[in-house]
C-alpha cells in the first residue's frame, strides 16, 4: 500500500528501474512480433471474419480476430500487451 | 495502482475465476480425452480457450496486468455476436448449436461492467507508449 509521498516517490523509482531492464532492442522485438500479428492474422482471419459463408461457426476467426485488434495495441504498448504472447505461447503448446 | 478499487479488483478476480472455472469445466476435459486424430479446427479452438483459462489463473493473481485476457473476451464475443451470430440471426438460420454460442458470448455482457475503464484509459490510450528511442 502506497502510504506517503516518500512511498508514492520509492513506487515510481523501482517501476522505472523495472521497466528501464527491458531494453530498448527488446521492446523492438516485441513490437516486431506484434506487427507479424498484425499482418499475418490481417492476411488470413479478417477476410474470412469480414466476408465468410454465414452458417460456419466462426468462434475460432473472431478469437484470432480480437487478437489482431489488441496486437495494433501492443505496437504502442508492448510490455502492456505482454499477456498477448503469453496467449500466443500457451495456445501453440497446447 | 491504487486508483482502482478493492472491490473492482475482486470483482475482477471473481470474473477471471468464472471464466477459469468455466473453461476448465467444458474445455480441459476435452483437450485431456481429445480423440486421435483430432479434426484440426476443434483442436485449435480448444487450444485456444485452453491458453485463455491458463491466463485467467494467473489473472487471480494479477487481475490488472492480466488485462489483455478481459479485453480479448470482450472482443472475440463481439465479433462472433455482429459477424457470425446477428447475419444468422436475420436469417432465421440459427440452429441450435450457434444458439447456444450465442448465448454464451451474451453472457460477456459482464465483461464492460468489471473493466476499470478509467484505469485502462489512463494506462492503454492517455499514458505514452513504451520507449521508441
Amino acid at each position: 500500500m502506497i502510504a506517503t509521498p516518500h512511498d508514492a516517490a520509492t513506487s515510481e523509482t523501482q517501476q522505472a528501474n523495472v521497466v528501464q531492464e527491458v531494453s530498448l532492442a527488446r521492446i523492438y522485438v516485441l513490437r516486431a512480433t506484434y506487427l507479424l500479428l498484425v499482418i499475418g492474422l490481417g492476411g488470413m482471419i479478417v477476410p474470412d471474419v469480414v466476408s465468410h459463408p454465414v452458417v460456419s461457426r466462426g468462434v475460432i476467426p473472431s478469437l484470432l480476430g480480437a487478437v489482431w485488434v489488441l496486437a495494433f495495441v501492443g505496437l504502442k504498448y508492448p510490455l502492456g500487451m505482454l499477456p498477448l504472447l503469453m496467449f500466443e505461447f500457451a495456445w501453440k503448446s497446447i | 495502482m491504487n486508483d482502482v478499487s478493492l472491490f473492482r479488483l475482486y470483482l475482477m478476480r471473481a470474473l477471471y475465476l468464472l471464466i477459469a472455472a468455466g473453461l476448465g469445466a467444458t474445455i480441459w476435459p476435452q483437450i485431456m480425452g481429445h480423440p486421435t486424430p483430432w479434426p484440426l479446427w476443434h483442436g485449435v479452438g480448444c487450444s485456444l480457450l485452453g491458453a485463455i483459462s491458463i491466463l485467467a489463473v494467473m489473472g487471480l493473481r494479477y487481475p490488472l496486468e492480466m488485462l489483455p485476457v478481459l479485453f480479448a473476451e470482450l472482443i472475440w464475443k463481439a465479433i462472433w455476436l455482429i459477424a457470425v451470430a446477428l447475419p444468422l440471426w436475420s436469417a432465421h438460420n440459427m440452429d441450435a448449436d450457434n444458439l447456444e454460442t450465442a448465448q454464451n458470448c451474451l453472457l460477456g455482457i459482464i465483461v464492460p461492467f468489471v473493466i476499470p475503464w478509467r484505469y485502462v484509459f489512463a494506462h492503454f490510450v492517455k499514458a505514452p507508449g513504451d520507449r521508441w528511442k
